[in-house]
Parts: structure tokens; C-alpha cells; sequence
């Protein structure tokens, strides 16, 4: 059974995608409803996987492919792997079903919809991916569908960017991380001489000059991916222009992937004692990223560019986490993760439904919706309070075990710089909160009905944020299991 | 250890019960009153469950003070912290059962008057009573949080004037308290290994150096916000524009009151380190000369209020500075029906403000000792306020020149290089761009291929040089 949901995680909504494309006519008019299907089957099988590594029988599906280069193409679901796939897979299931109430693709809702499901199954594909071969392909598959989804459904309003330089910006810059990713990938399948995942897990001998160089290519390629500063510059425009779902995408799941890989090659291949060198910059960068994009997001003006800077400091806490090297800060970090998406989702959901609703998209332009939209401003007091780490909203808990990871390595100085840094983010949440919802109404501002399919998604995620954040022991534990693979076994 | 609650290694249902008409009955009128709607912001009238719920709450945990040193388990919520405790008894049972009976008091004293968000406030008992109890760091800290988090709403509740600036100036100054807090609490988990505040403690009592230094200082800072120290006496200024009930106790009294819980709880890790304790002790110096000066020249009610909260601080401070603990708890417990009266009166005369404006007073200001002062009360308006705009300012200059080196549009480039450098640098700048984009492919939007081109060839180098 686990196999076959294996499968059916990725070739599901792939087979969906595809007859969208091929009966685009007859489709068009149910196009949302069948990826909506679509996309929750692939939930359903995605949470089907976890008796098998809770059991400890890991689902493994293989398939030899270039016997002479040794090549074997596997889908396998593991400990790491798990949190990640659900996280995606939930993702774009309600991004699909938000999109269904916001009418985004108008006459090409088929395509549209297709792509949404590729860009899901690509990202799904990429945690589920037992080679590297397999794993690069999904990774560069994720690039392309969003990229399109960006060049041709994105925000094509006065004053914006133009969406085609900005496609193009997002698929050069991404995609000179994806080629750093695939230059690691290259030097470790040279000195393994295999590329499936399993047997990288049973050890490889690699020289340690090596392993510096594999690990600072991996990082900086991961960390395009993630939107670390200095590496985020694609992300704010892309997260600007691109569609709502597909921005919710972006920032709740596709960031995430850079996580993943820098948990699935770095800190799996390597020991602790071997990255040593690399703990204290990578922490170090994950406090200037949580400080710069704090800062921007205090200064932005536009209420989409706001969230998106948030997520290059959210990814900054992450990043901290992962250099702490210890079970505390990755499992914090992987924590992060998953609560950052489902955060990160509701407050791009409630910035949709506000820009929908107003047709405005500047923050001195709103005002005052309290009244207009109670749902929404309910649900966006959730999602500002579990951003700025309130307890007992979820990302309290995770930051709680990224802070004390770093405060384990010794490094005080830094966790309290990065402590410190959290006000930043009260500050931005609040900014974002009381000019959207509280402060005086704008004479100008009309505010037009809502779908309830909008609705549905965000406040779905708002008591998820509630409940996963109030009652977090099993979530911890769940990520535990994997966190405590990495690193040769851990200390 | 899952949601259960067990008292050592016998539970007494009678101590059960206690501790849940002590936290579970102000929890639940407050659940009752918002689940009613029965809004008693704006009315003169209190509800009479009101009195009920406090003398039950107050009854009850000065029954549970017959149980001393006993430690009740409540439930683990962070598997990696252990589980959540309360610790009956001790200076914390005392001062919950003083800051309970004092809200008793002052809704007796201020009945027509204006009447606070009632739901809330009990809230609010809940949480501070589970704070002064709470034997482990993370229970008080997320105690401590959610307390901010509630005083911070009941601006907004009661629409006093100038609501949203004041909910915002409480949760922020507030929050940089926990964040002091925090980072006492990760350095005493570091080298003690324990989230126990009683254990925690008495291990980091054995600590030097910098460690102990991280961990007095964020203490320190989160009392001295706390406890509404000079200049972090923002939020505390709120308390003009609230009901009496609300500014008074929840304001004025109950936050300060675990402020000085806490310095009281690590008093003997401040006496330690003589470096932290001089220092503890000429900020408490500078403190009351501060206090002085804004009394002398400042004669409003609640400023007076305001002030007198503060003097009691750094008293508290320079009695942990010098080691006594003793005084500490004995001056907290003293002062709190004290602070009460004082801080009921201030609000029950906002008639006096009129006839008591801000009068300098001659000598003290022909001494020019309050001018003294002007240049900190600037320094900290250009911290709290201005500095994050100009931080943030170079923030943005620096996302435009990162931006500019990958932006694709010649035009939005050379905007952010303009913007984000000097203008004579700028000119420089792009006075090279504009040679090499002559030299290439005469468009700008090129230079990221370039630069990717670069890029590659230069790490292709690195790994040919590893190689």
C-alpha cells in the first residue's frame, strides 16, 4: 500500500495535469474543481505514507535506469522526507481551492490549473527523490512551472513590474543556484560513483577539501532557493507579480525545498565534525537575513512585498537553526518550516483577500476593514501574532528550539542578536496589522464581496496555526525522528 | 507526561481543587463573559459575579499557602523542555494572593466609575497567577508573553483615546522585556542543562564571567522594563487613558509586581558578579535622582504614580544589587496595597490634572538639573523612534544596490544605484557601467549573464583548484 501511495503522490496529480492540458475545451469550465480533487487525493496518500517510518518499513520504489552509470531511479519516503511532503502537498491543495474563489485564470483556467498541479507534484517529486538524478529533475521542474505560471498569469497592473523581466529574473537567478546545486551534485556522484540516496546514506568517502567545497556550493545554491540575503533578490518580485496562489506556493512550500535540500545532501552526507567550519557563518547569515529583511519589510509600502520580505526573514531563523549543527536548532529549523508555511499561507491568503476585495495594493491606500472584512481581520491578527512568535501559536515553539540550539553551541552573542531581532518582526507584523485593519478608514476604499471557497482555505489554516501552535508535542516529535538522522546519527 | 496535573507523589484532591478555583474559575468567568457578550466597557455597574470570581480566586490561593514546597505538574507542552510546574508556597503564593486581593479592593473603591473589559482582566489574574507560581522558565515566559499580549488588547477594548498607538506601544515594550527574559532563560538552559527555575538558578550561581554576565543582563533588562524604569516607562504611560480598574491594577500593580518577583527570584545571581552589582546599583542611583527630578517637575496624578512606581523599582534594584533579598520581598509584598491606593487615587482625580498641570519646579529647574535629563529623554526618543526608520533607510539602500546588480531592467538598475550611493560615487559608478555596456552588448539588462558567466567561471575555478 505505502508503494503504491508513492506513486500516486506524484503520478496523480500529473495524470490530472495532463488531461487539463489535452481536453483543455471540455475541461475549462471544471477545470478548478478537478485539480481541487486532484490536489486533496494527493493529500490523502501523502498522510497514507506515514504508518510506513512509523512502523519502520520506509517505502522504497525503484527503477533501474542506466545500469552502466548506475543510475536507479527511487522514490523513497523517510523521516525528512515526510514533514516536507505533507507541508507541499497541503499547500497546494488549499492554494488550488483559494484560487477556485479568486477567478484567477479566466479563459485559461485549465493551464492554469495544470501548472499549479505540476508545480505541487515537481515539489513533491523533489522530497520523495532517492537519486539525484531524479531529485535534480523535479528540482529544475519546480523552476519551470512557476516560472511560467508567473510569465503568463502574472500581475499585469499599472505600476507593476513587467512580468516578463521579472519571469526572467526569477528563472536566471534561481536557476544559477539550481546549476551550484548540480555542480555539488556532480562532484559527490564522481567521488560515490553512485547516485541513489541510499547508498550515500551507507557512507561515502569523500577528501575533506572536498567536502568544504561540496557543502559551500550546496549552501549557496540551497540558499537561492530559500531567499537568504543576500541571495533573495528574486523574491520580492516574483512574490509581487506572480498570481496569489502561486505566490502562496512560493512562499509557503517552494522556500522550503531549499531547506529541504541543504537537510538532504549537507547534513545528511557529512558529520557534524566535518561542517564545524561552516556553523557559525551559516548562523551568521541567518541573522542578517532575519535583520535585513525584518527592516524591509518595516519600510515596504506594498502589502504583498511586505509579506515577502517576512519570508527572507523567516528563512533567516531557519538558516540560524540549520548552522547550530545540533538536534535542537535543526529540529527547530524543520519545525520552522512547516509552521512558516502554514503562517506565511494565511497571510498571503488574508493580503489576496484584501487586495481582491479593495482593488488596492499600496499600505497607506487601506484601512479601517475591520468592519468590512471581520473574518479576515480575525484570521490576520492570527496569522501577525503567530509570526511574531506569540505563545501558544506555533512558530513560538520553534523559534523556542532554534534559540536554544544556538544558545547549546555557545554562540550567546549571536542567539541573543538573533532574539533581539524577533522585535523587528513584532514590529513589521504590527505595521502590517493596525494600517490594514485598524487604523482610520481612506475615504476611497470599496470593499467588494468575497467567495467563501476564499475564505474556506484561510481560516482552515488559521485553526491549524492555533491548534499545531497550542499543541505541538507530536508535531516535535514527529520531526524529531528525522532530525535525529542527520549528521551521522547526531550528537 | 501528558494533560494531567499531579501533585508529587500522593495528589490531594483538596489541593486540586483549590488550584483550579484559584486559576480555573477566573479563566472561566472570563470565558463566560466574552461567550455572554456581556460588555461591561462603558457601564458604571459591575457585574456581581465579578466580586464572586476574586474572593474565590483570592480564598483559594491563600488556602494553597498551607501547602508549601510543593510542587504540582500540570502537563508537558515542548517535549524538549520538560514538564510545566507550579510551585506552591514561597514568596510567589504570597504576592498572587496580595495582587488578587488588591483588584478586590480597587473594584470595591472605584464602583461608578468607568468599567473595565472585566473578561480580560480576569484573564489577565489567570496568567499572572500562574507566573508568580510557575517553578519552570517556560511557563513563566509564555505566561509572561500572553500577559503582554492581553494588557496590550485592553486599550483597544476600552476605544480609549489614542487606542491602536497604545496597544502597539505596550505589546512592543513589553515584548523587549520577554526578549531579555529569553535570553537569560536560553544562557541558564546552556550551562545548566534545566528549564527549573529553583534548580536553574542555584547551579548558574555557580557561573563567571561573560556566560553570567548574558544571563543577569537579560534579567536585568527584563525587569527594569517591567517594572517600568526610567525611560522604558512608555507602556506605563498608557495607564492615563484607561478606567481606573485597568490602569491601576493591571497597569500599574500587576506587571510591576512580577517584575520585581523575578528580580527577587534572581537577586543572588545580581549580588554575585560585583561588576553587574555596582552597576545595578548606579543605575538604581541614577534612577532615583531621575525619579526625583520628573516628580519635582511633573505634578500630574498619574505621572506622580508613574514616578512613585518607578522609585519603588530602583529601591527593589539596589536592595538585589546589595544582596537582600529579605528587603526585596518584604518591600513587594509591603508596597503592593500601597501602590494600589496610590495608583486608584491618581486615576479616580483626573479633575487635578487641570488644576495641577506640569509645573517645573524654580529651583530644581534653575539648577538645571532637568536639563540634564532632556538630552537622555532625546537619546531614548532617537533609539525607540528614529533609529529603526534610519536602520531600516539603509536597509532599503542596500536592497537597491543588490537589486540593481541582478535587476534586469537598465533603467530601474541605474535608479537604484543613484538612490542607494552618493550622488558624485553614482555617477562614477555608472559612468563604468555605461563604458562596459558600450563594450558588450550595449544593453544593461546583459550584465546578469555576465555576472552569472562570471560567477560560474569563478567557481568552476575554485573546484578545479580543490580538484
Amino acid at each position: 500500500m505505502s508503494e503504491v501511495a508513492l506513486c500516486i503522490v506524484i503520478a496523480e496529480p500529473v495524470a490530472v495535469a495532463v488531461a487539463l492540458l489535452v481536453l483543455s475545451r471540455q475541461m475549462a469550465h471544471s477545470a478548478g474543481w478537478w485539480a481541487a480533487a486532484a490536489s486533496l487525493i494527493a493529500v490523502a496518500f501523502a498522510f497514507a505514507l506515514w504508518p510506513g517510518p512509523n512502523q519502520g518499513q520506509v517505502p522504497v520504489l525503484t527503477l533501474a535506469w542506466h545500469p552502466t552509470a548506475r543510475i536507479v531511479l527511487g522514490l523513497r519516503c523517510d523521516w525528512i522526507t515526510h514533514p516536507f511532503l505533507i507541508t507541499t502537498t497541503v499547500i497546494t491543495a488549499l492554494s488550488i481551492i483559494y484560487a477556485l474563489g479568486l477567478h484567477h485564470a479566466g479563459h485559461h483556467a485549465p493551464a492554469f490549473y495544470a501548472l499549479l498541479l505540476l508545480f505541487g507534484a515537481s515539489m513533491s517529486g523533489t522530497t520523495l527523490a532517492d537519486n539525484m538524478t531524479l531529485f535534480y529533475t523535479f528540482w529544475e521542474l519546480m523552476l519551470i512551472t512557476s516560472a511560467l505560471l508567473i510569465l503568463v498569469w502574472g500581475d499585469a497592473s499599472p505600476g507593476s513590474p513587467p512580468r516578463r523581466a521579472v519571469a526572467m529574473k526569477y528563472f536566471l537567478v534561481t536557476h544559477a543556484g539550481s546549476i551550484l546545486v548540480l555542480l555539488a551534485l556532480i562532484a559527490v556522484y564522481n567521488q560515490a560513483g553512485v547516485d541513489g540516496f541510499s547508498a550515500l546514506r551507507n557512507g561515502v568517502k569523500i577528501p575533506e577539501k572536498m567536502i568544504s567545497t561540496i557543502t559551500l556550493l550546496f549552501l549557496v545554491g540551497f540558499g537561492v532557493k530559500m531567499a537568504v540575503f543576500p541571495l533573495h533578490v528574486w523574491l520580492p518580485d516574483a512574490h509581487t507579480i506572480a498570481p496569489m496562489p502561486v505566490t502562496i506556493m512560493l512562499a509557503a512550500a517552494m522556500l522550503s525545498m531549499g531547506v529541504y535540500g541543504i537537510l538532504r545532501f549537507p547534513l545528511s552526507l557529512f558529520e557534524g565534525a566535518q561542517l564545524t567550519s561552516f556553523a557559525v557563518p551559516m548562523m551568521i547569515a541567518g541573522v542578517a537575513s532575519e535583520v535585513y529583511g525584518a527592516f524591509m519589510a518595516l519600510v515596504e509600502k506594498h502589502v504583498k512585498r511586505v509579506i515577502a520580505y517576512s519570508s527572507v526573514s523567516q528563512m533567516g531563523y531557519i538558516l540560524f537553526g540549520l548552522g547550530t549543527l545540533t538536534q535542537r536548532g535543526l529540529t527547530g529549523a524543520t519545525l520552522h518550516v512547516i509552521y512558516h508555511a502554514m503562517v506565511k499561507a494565511l497571510l498571503f491568503m488574508v493580503t489576496g483577500i484584501v487586495v481582491h476585495a479593495t482593488g488596492k495594493r499600496l499600505i497607506h491606500e487601506l484601512g479601517g476593514l475591520r468592519q468590512d472584512l471581520p473574518t479576515t481581520t480575525l484570521c490576520a491578527v492570527i496569522g501577525v501574532l503567530a509570526i511574531a512568535g506569540t505563545p501558544p501559536l506555533g512558530i513560538f515553539s520553534s523559534e523556542w528550539m532554534i534559540f536554544s540550539g544556538g544558545a547549546e553551541t555557545g554562540a550567546l552573542a549571536l542567539t541573543a542578536a538573533a532574539i533581539v531581532g524577533t522585535l523587528l518582526t513584532v514590529a513589521y507584523a504590527l505595521r502590517f496589522l493596525v494600517h490594514l485593519f485598524f487604523s482610520d478608514v481612506p475615504a476611497d476604499v470599496q470593499v467588494r464581496s468575497l467567495s467563501s471557497a476564499v475564505l474556506l482555505p484561510m481560516v482552515c489554516l488559521t485553526v491549524l496555526t492555533i491548534v499545531m501552535g497550542a499543541w505541538p508535542a507530536p508535531l516535535i516529535r514527529w520531526v524529531s525522528h528525522g532530525t535525529s538522522l542527520l549528521l551521522g546519527g547526531l550528537r | 507526561m501528558t494533560s494531567i496535573v499531579s501533585v508529587g507523589s500522593s495528589p490531594s484532591p483538596i489541593l486540586i481543587a483549590l488550584l483550579g478555583s484559584a486559576l480555573i474559575v477566573p479563566l472561566l468567568g472570563s470565558l463566560g463573559l466574552t461567550v455572554l457578550k456581556r460588555r461591561s466597557v462603558g457601564r458604571t455597574r459591575t457585574p456581581q459575579v465579578i466580586p464572586v470570581i476574586l474572593a474565590i480566586s483570592t480564598l483559594s490561593l491563600a488556602a494553597l499557602l498551607i501547602y508549601p514546597g510543593e510542587d504540582v505538574y500540570l502537563f508537558t507542552w515542548l517535549p524538549d523542555a520538560g514538564p510545566s510546574s507550579l510551585h506552591l508556597g514561597g514568596l510567589g503564593g504570597w504576592v498572587a494572593v496580595a495582587t488578587t486581593a488588591s483588584l478586590l479592593v480597587g473594584l470595591m473603591l472605584v464602583s461608578g466609575d468607568r468599567q473595565p473589559p472585566w473578561a480580560l482582566l480576569l484573564s489577565a489574574l489567570t496568567v499572572a497567577n500562574v507566573s508568580f507560581l510557575a517553578s519552570d522558565f517556560l511557563t513563566r515566559y509564555v505566561a509572561l508573553e500572553i500577559l503582554g499580549l492581553t494588557m496590550a488588547v485592553v486599550p483597544l477594548v476600552e476605544r480609549c483615546p489614542h487606542h491602536v498607538h497604545h496597544a502597539k506601544t505596550t505589546f512592543m515594550y513589553l515584548r523587549l522585556g520577554d526578549v531579555g527574559l529569553l535570553i537569560a532563560i536560553m544562557g541558564l538552559m546552556a550551562s545548566t542543562g534545566t528549564l527549573s527555575i529553583a534548580h536553574a538558578l542555584d547551579m548558574a550561581s555557580r557561573l563567571h564571567g561573560a556566560h553570567l554576565r548574558w544571563i543577569t543582563g537579560g534579567m536585568l533588562t527584563a525587569v527594569w522594563i517591567k517594572t517600568a524604569a526610567w525611560p522604558t516607562d512608555g507602556w506605563l504611560q498608557v495607564t492615563k487613558d484607561l478606567s481606573s480598574v485597568s490602569g491601576g491594577w493591571l497597569y500599574g500593580l500587576l506587571m510591576p509586581n512580577l517584575g520585581l518577583y523575578l528580580l527577587y527570584r534572581v537577586t543572588p545571581l545580581v549580588s554575585r558578579d560585583p561588576i553587574v552589582s555596582w552597576l545595578a546599583l548606579g543605575l538604581s542611583g541614577a534612577g532615583v535622582l531621575i525619579a526625583v527630578v520628573r516628580i519635582m517637575s511633573d505634578l500630574r496624578p498619574w505621572q506622580l504614580a508613574v514616578s512613585v512606581t518607578a522609585l519603588l523599582s530602583y529601591g527593589a534594584l539596589a536592595a538585589a544589587a546589595t544582596g537582600h533579598q529579605t528587603m526585596l520581598a518584604w518591600l513587594l509584598l509591603a508596597s503592593t496595597p500601597l501602590r494600589m491606593a496610590c495608583w486608584l487615587q491618581s486615576q479616580r482625580a483626573p479633575r487635578l490634572t487641570d488644576l495641577m498641570p506640569r509645573i517645573p519646579t524654580s529651583g530644581i529647574r534653575g539648577k538645571g538639573l532637568t536639563r540634564v535629563t532632556e538630552p537622555i529623554h532625546q537619546g531614548w526618543d532617537i533609539v525607540t523612534h528614529k533609529f529603526v526608520a534610519l536602520a531600516a533607510g539603509w536597509a532599503a539602500r542596500l536592497h537597491g544596490l543588490a537589486t540593481s546588480v541582478v535587476s534586469p531592467h537598465p533603467q530601474s538598475a541605474r535608479q537604484s544605484w543613484e538612490n542607494a550611493l552618493p550622488r558624485a560615487v553614482a555617477r562614477s559608478v555608472l559612468g563604468f557601467c555605461r563604458r562596459l555596456q558600450e563594450a558588450h552588448s550595449g544593453q544593461l539588462r546583459r550584465n546578469i549573464q555576465w555576472a552569472t558567466l562570471g560567477l560560474l567561471a569563478f567557481l568552476a575555478w575554485m573546484v578545479a583548484d580543490a580538484w
